[in-house]
């Protein structure tokens, strides 16, 4: 570490379980970030900021003025300009010290397997099941650690996957809800600071885990209640007949359902 | 009766301009406000939004315009304040 990183990362050094070893983990960490929206900027910026050396942001959308309440990485004049770039443009002025490259592809249950190959770690940023059980079951079979979050409305949910290990998304959630259950416009509706808390979150477990600490969310569903604001840990199980973790690898690709666009981008 | 034209818009959106319409009428006291859409999964959301916002909301009529373009009359109740 040279005299800028000590500086830089001096008040997390300091902290009891955490010294020069951690942060050199972090360092040689490279973390795949999936979406670049209410989840993905607040995940990836606390990484960023963490000091995790490489982050590849996925995101094939662009950004909308409409995604300001929450998308912090984004200003007013990028409107139409791919998020991955201007979210890993942002990040490396944020820190310099770290390398963050934009993947503007689409990422389906076809490519999946492909494109998340050779992460130290997945965090989850997007809110689209075909996605999210895309990057549940290429992070299974390929053995990557999965960091799991979502926020719709007033609620918040996180998991931390560790394979082999923790129950995984398909454990818990083995299909997606019935096609009929399309949510109304006003479910769609999220506000920027508790989806940030999900962010949060996730980046917290997944820097944790990178630096070789022990983690909270291990085979447990943390679920956010932001009306309350009463934080709940579920219980969750391994399943041995999971066809993602399970005994048997089975491809179950997931169709996309929803048809409120700003609820599949986020989180 | 008011009109609001939202041709050209999809979901979220076509509530977020509904809601904000249907709440300064209902602080307004109250009246019918008709929606034009061409976005078919609106016609559905919509009405089933308005119901869950628990304002007394009322959908009087759905009129089918063309394939695509929809009117939803929309009964505002008076908002107390």
């Amino acid at each position: 570490m040279n005299l800028n990183e000590i500086k830089r990362y001096s008040r997390q050094l300091i902290l009891p379980d955490f010294g020069t070893k951690q942060q050199l983990r972090l360092k040689q960490a490279k973390v795949a970030v999936t979406g670049a929206g209410g989840l993905g900027c607040p995940a990836s910026t606390y990484l960023a900021l963490a000091g995790v050396g490489e982050i590849h942001l996925f995101d094939f959308d662009r950004v909308e003025l409409s995604n300001l309440n929450r998308q912090f990485l984004y200003t007013p004049g990028l409107e139409g300009r791919l998020k991955a770039e201007a979210a890993a443009e942002r990040l490396m002025e944020i820190n310099p010290e770290i390398r963050v490259e934009a993947v503007c592809e689409k990422i389906t249950y076809d490519n999946a397997f492909e494109l998340l190959k050779g992460y130290s770690a997945i965090v989850d940023g997007t809110d689209n099941f075909a996605v999210r059980y895309a990057v549940n079951d290429a992070a299974a079979v390929l053995k990557v650690p999965l960091f799991h979050g979502a926020a719709l409305m007033y609620e918040g949910r996180a998991m931390s996957i560790i394979p082999g290990e923790t129950a995984c998304f398909r454990c818990v959630f083995p299909e997606p809800p019935p096609a009929g259950m399309v949510p109304t416009c006003r479910e769609a509706g999220i506000l920027g600071s508790v989806v940030g808390m999900v962010g949060a979150i996730q980046a917290t477990e997944a820097i944790r885990y990178l630096a070789g600490l022990e983690i909270g969310l291990k085979n447990s569903l943390l679920i956010i209640n932001a009306e309350t604001m009463s934080f709940d840990k579920v219980k969750v199980q391994r399943r041995a007949d999971c066809t993602a973790c399970g005994e048997r690898f089975v491809p179950k690709p997931v169709e996309e359902v929803c048809t409120v666009e700003s609820v599949q981008e986020d989180g | 009766m008011e009109t609001l034209d939202l041709r050209g818009e999809k979901c979220p959106d076509t509530f977020v301009y509904t809601k904000i319409k249907a709440e300064e009428m209902g602080y307004a006291g109250g009246g019918e406000l008709k929606v034009i859409v061409d976005y078919p999964p609106a016609v559905e959301s919509i009405p089933r939004s308005l119901e869950e916002e628990g304002k007394g909301y009322r959908v009087r009529e759905i009129k089918k315009l063309d394939e695509r373009t929809y009117e939803i009359y929309i009964e505002v109740p008076k908002f107390e304040e």
